[in-house]
């Protein structure tokens, strides 16, 4: 398995295997502290006695039928990675301090990832309840929108304008932002043709 | 066509933006969790994604997104903007009055338009999400402070004759307080007055109210002694007995001890209005007295200190040793059977009233002592002058400070007020005003330096924000105003003043409520949190009251200290004192939880952030100290070195780490708290900077301060980036702005022609810088 960037630790030899399935029924298997990082395996493991190493070595795989191959293998080396992370603070997200290490990963990780893949890892780590994934594919994603115009976000995303002319007025005139710089090119504006005149101010 | 996203990843996401294959991720993916991608988004490309469809807009205008948006700026709900078009506002632009210049100013008819798209005051950004449309109020709000031009200002009309002594703007409402006894209200939409608050004044000697503010007692100058109802102010008793003046009295419980020039102390049950003894022994004028419930101790213009049992009638001990008259302050700390007397022959005496001895003598530097005498432990502080001596009563009393020079004090606090956005001021009578942020329990800054005069002028005047005309004007039988302040919902007006009293006031009718007695010297602070009232005083306690049944809750004392100015945030009480202790309490267990020292000289304001347990002070010894109140440690002293302190109430404001304080005459600096208080920004300064001394500053969340100055002019800068943005006001060559209040709304500015000119007018101007909703 062509697992995780050449720099990644060697993680399974000191831990437990947990049998995982996927939607097209190909087994993978991820380190104990991997899969605890999903809500949802976390879970299963509570619900089915699997809080031991000899009952996870002896247990059967566990179907996740909403979730890819691909996005499966995607999911396993990005637990495998944050393993020995600390608990992802949800609420205090301003406390998620990652190392510039983990962060290249993660960003290289992200890069590597089409529109389409990057769809469904982030609803495959939403159903597996992967919070650090989740945030990161949040963040992807908000990137690739920031500081773009309207328009090009409608021809990106081929988004279709629904809104009526006078509505689009209106929300025009919402934006503070717009209305400052308006105002501010109108104030140069100004400037520069009161500097093209003779200067006759006090 | 994609522009450079703003990202430092390694790999650009160009890559990986291909049109043919994008999803979208915002419409498509379950609600939940396209709600964690808007998180990572500004409020700007917010507000572009909402104009991209409606499914976007619905999903962009998540209004628990724009609160944390909001929550993270520390923008808060605050009122609906109104017209402001009527009244006053309609015509009176401050801008036409000659000598103020206010820089880009709209006309008329610009202002009009402006105004007209206030009328839709919630607009349907509103309904979608109500703190997005508050997010691009607040922006639009601050970029009317930055750039955009002014678009409405006024000129207050009121007493321009007078001197006001405080001034503030709250829930709609401007008030000041003038020196002839009235207080001024008016209302800001249409910047007319609303009401005018007055009444009547005796000619008494000496007044009290009871504990329980059922009683309110004076003597006077006709031998009487009055007892009125504190609730309906109609007149109980007039205990009749004394042959001449009633000069000194001192009630507790319910019995009252009265001395007069006639040579005798009575003692009086003041419910019955029946006089229980007679006091006689002193052979001439009983000019002082304490009663601690069973002894009362006099002193007399026959140099004797007498200590009586009031049960009795007995006399335990004649104390002698002064050899001229004893002056009127007389101390009694019964718990420690002490007792100081000052007199005219120029000692103060410290006495043991158990054992009936002299255990020290204290040498003053001329005759004739003023009032502020306090004791604290066995340090007692005296005023002459304008000079503080501070003494150690123990080894025969050696005096440890002479607090005087440049930076000294020269007179009493006036009077005070509270701004809309919970900021109170208060002005001195050495011309000092201040100002305070009751909401957040913190001292804002100090606001300007004027000339105040007029002991005999005790009022207060409220302006209207919404017309900038008074509304009414606040007095009442009552002494000089030191202290005022608004409660949040408007509904009270408070004040401190010098004549020991809190006066509570209808925020709505300027009725007076209550009249607050305890404290046994001038009332110097006060800090309102809900209906719960913290006074602070020289008599060296604190009090708590419930404003509304005008109950004293509990009273603070030991070690205190006199009472310099106090803040509270509804549980703690953080209190400043003359001699340079800062004190925490505990305000339900009344207990002291901690004593920060550091300060060497009086503690002049303090600031008080709960949240982060933050307290900073500032002290005339030129320093500033942050504290952690909890642990109790000085964490920074961000001043150092000379401070000019022409105006010696400086303002100084906390915003996150940073920290606003003008220390020379001119320049702000701006320091970050954390690592001990390391400058930022020394000078806020420069070509742009103000030319005379800086009257009063202001900070305002935004990370805009504004500051005025003797120079006449009224200036904004960028606190963050440490940078001059631009002129507001500018006034002609003779008159200055001698104080500011700003809100995030409003400025107001205070002018007066000529530094130190009694008889100039005093003028308000408000500017305007609200924005509607979108």
């Amino acid at each position: 398995m062509a697992d995780g960037p050449s720099g990644a630790k060697k993680c399974r030899d000191d831990d437990v295997l947990f049998r995982v399935k996927s939607k097209e029924d190909r087994e993978y298997t991820l380190s104990k502290k991997a899969a605890q990082l999903s809500g949802t395996i976390h879970h299963y493991s509570e619900n089915y006695g699997l809080d031991n190493d000899e009952a996870i070595m002896k247990m059967e795989p566990m179907s996740l039928l909403e979730v890819s191959s691909e996005s499966l293998h995607h999911i396993i080396r990005w637990c495998e990675q944050h393993r020995n992370c600390p608990i992802w603070e949800e609420e205090k997200w301003w406390q998620n301090e990652r190392d510039a290490e983990l962060t290249k990963w993660e960003d290289e990780f992200m890069a590597e990832m089409t529109s389409e893949t990057l769809y469904n890892l982030f609803l495959a780590a939403n159903f597996l309840d992967i919070k650090c994934l989740l945030d990161k594919c949040a963040q992807s994603v908000a990137d690739m929108i920031k500081g773009k115009s309207v328009d090009e976000i409608r021809e990106i995303w081929m988004l279709e304008n629904d809104f009526t002319p006078e509505e689009e007025e209106k929300i025009k005139n919402e934006n503070p932002w717009e209305a400052i710089l308006r105002y501010q090119e109108q104030l140069e504006k100004e400037k520069e043709e009161q500097a093209s005149q003779p200067a006759a101010s006090s | 066509m994609s522009d450079n996203p703003e990202s430092s990843k390694t790999q650009p996401e160009e890559d990986i933006i291909d049109p043919l294959f994008q999803k979208d991720f915002l419409s498509q993916l379950p609600q939940e969790v396209a709600s964690r991608i808007i998180v990572y988004l500004t409020p700007c490309d917010l507000t572009v994604c909402a104009g991209v469809s409606r499914t976007w807009q619905r999903i962009c205008e998540d209004d628990r997104t724009w609160r944390q948006k909001c929550l993270e700026k520390g923008y808060v709900k605050f009122d609906a903007p109104s017209f402001r078009f009527l009244g006053s506002w309609a015509t009176n632009r401050a801008n036409e009055q000659v000598g103020i210049k206010i820089f880009s100013h709209m006309n008329l008819q610009e202002a009009h338009q402006n105004r007209r798209e206030r009328e839709i005051t919630y607009g349907q950004c509103y309904e979608r999400s109500p703190w997005k449309s508050l997010y691009l109020r607040k922006k639009r709000i601050i970029s009317n402070w930055l750039s955009r031009a002014i678009q409405s200002s006024t000129v207050l009309k009121g007493r321009g004759d007078e001197h006001i002594s405080c001034l503030q703007i709250h829930s709609g409402h401007i008030i000041a307080g003038y020196h002839s006894k009235t207080l001024w209200v008016w209302n800001v939409d249409d910047a007319e007055p609303a009401f005018t608050l007055t009444g009547h004044i005796g000619m008494f000697w000496t007044s009290q109210m009871s504990d329980d503010g059922k009683y309110i007692v004076g003597g006077a100058n006709d031998g009487m002694v009055r007892v009125w109802c504190g609730q309906t102010r109609a007149q109980r008793h007039v205990l009749q007995g004394h042959t001449s003046e009633v000069y000194c009295m001192s009630l507790h419980g319910t019995t009252l001890v009265s001395g007069s020039h006639d040579q005798t102390l009575r003692v009086w049950d003041i419910v019955d209005g029946k006089c229980l003894h007679i006091l006689t022994g002193h052979m001439a004028e009983v000019c002082c007295v304490q009663f601690d419930g069973i002894r009362v101790v006099s002193g007399a213009d026959d140099f004797t200190v007498k200590v009586w049992n009031v049960h009795t009638g007995e006399c335990l001990h004649t104390l002698t040793g002064h050899t001229k008259p004893v002056s009127k302050p007389l101390l009694f700390e019964p718990e420690r059977d002490l007792v100081v007397s000052g007199s005219h022959d120029g000692t103060l005496r410290v006495w043991d009233v158990q054992r009936g001895t002299c255990i020290a003598i204290l040498l003053s530097p001329g005759r004739g002592w003023g009032s502020g005498m306090q004791l604290r432990g066995n340090i007692l502080a005296c005023y002459y002058d304008s000079d503080i001596f501070v003494w150690d009563i123990r080894d025969g009393g050696s005096c440890i400070h002479r607090l005087q020079g440049v930076n000294g004090h020269t007179s009493y606090i006036t009077s005070s007020q509270l701004l809309e956005s919970g900021l109170l001021v208060t002005a001195s009578y050495d011309g000092w005003v201040k100002l305070w942020d009751v909401d957040k329990g913190t001292f804002v800054r100090d606001l300007s330096g004027r000339i105040v005069i007029g002991y005999h002028d005790n009022t207060l005047r409220i302006w209207n924000v919404d017309d900038a005309q008074p509304v009414f004007t606040l007095t009442g039988q009552m002494g000089v105003v030191k202290t005022s302040q608004v409660s949040d919902d408007g509904k009270y007006i408070v004040s401190g003043l010098i004549d020991r009293t809190v006066r509570v006031w209808c925020g709505q009718t300027g009725v007076q409520r209550h009249v607050l007695q305890g404290h046994a010297s001038m009332v110097n602070c006060i800090s309102l949190h809900g209906t719960t009232l913290v006074s602070g005083s020289y008599d060296q306690t604190l009090r708590v009251w419930d404003i509304i049944d005008g109950k004293c809750l509990q009273i603070l004392t030991g070690d205190l200290g006199m009472v310099r100015c106090v803040q509270f945030d509804g549980i703690r009480v953080v209190s400043g004192a003359l001699d340079g202790t800062v004190k925490v309490w505990n305000v339900q267990t009344g207990e002291c939880l901690q004593t920060l020292t550091g300060h060497t000289r009086r503690v002049d304001s303090l600031l008080f952030e709960p949240e982060r347990d933050l307290v900073v002070s500032r002290s005339l010894d030129k320093t500033i100290r942050v504290w952690d109140i909890r642990g109790g440690t000085c964490i920074a002293i961000p001043i150092s070195g000379e401070s000019v302190y022409r105006y010696r109430h400086y303002g100084m404001q906390l915003r996150g780490n940073s920290l606003v304080a003008c220390y020379t005459g001119s320049d702000v600096g701006v320091w970050d708290i954390r690592d001990g208080g390391s400058c930022i920004h020394v000078h806020l300064q420069g070509v742009n900077g103000h030319a005379l001394n800086i009257t009063s500053l202001q900070l305002l969340d935004s990370g805009l301060l504004i500051t005025s100055s003797e120079d006449g002019s009224v200036k904004l800068w960028d606190v963050d980036k440490g940078i001059f943005v631009r002129d507001l006001v500018r006034l002609q060559a003779g008159s200055w702005i001698s104080h500011l209040e700003a809100t995030e709304t409003f400025l107001l500015c205070e002018i007066e022609s000529e530094p130190g000119n009694r008889t100039e007018n005093t003028e308000l101007i408000l500017i305007d810088f609200d924005a509607s909703y979108p």
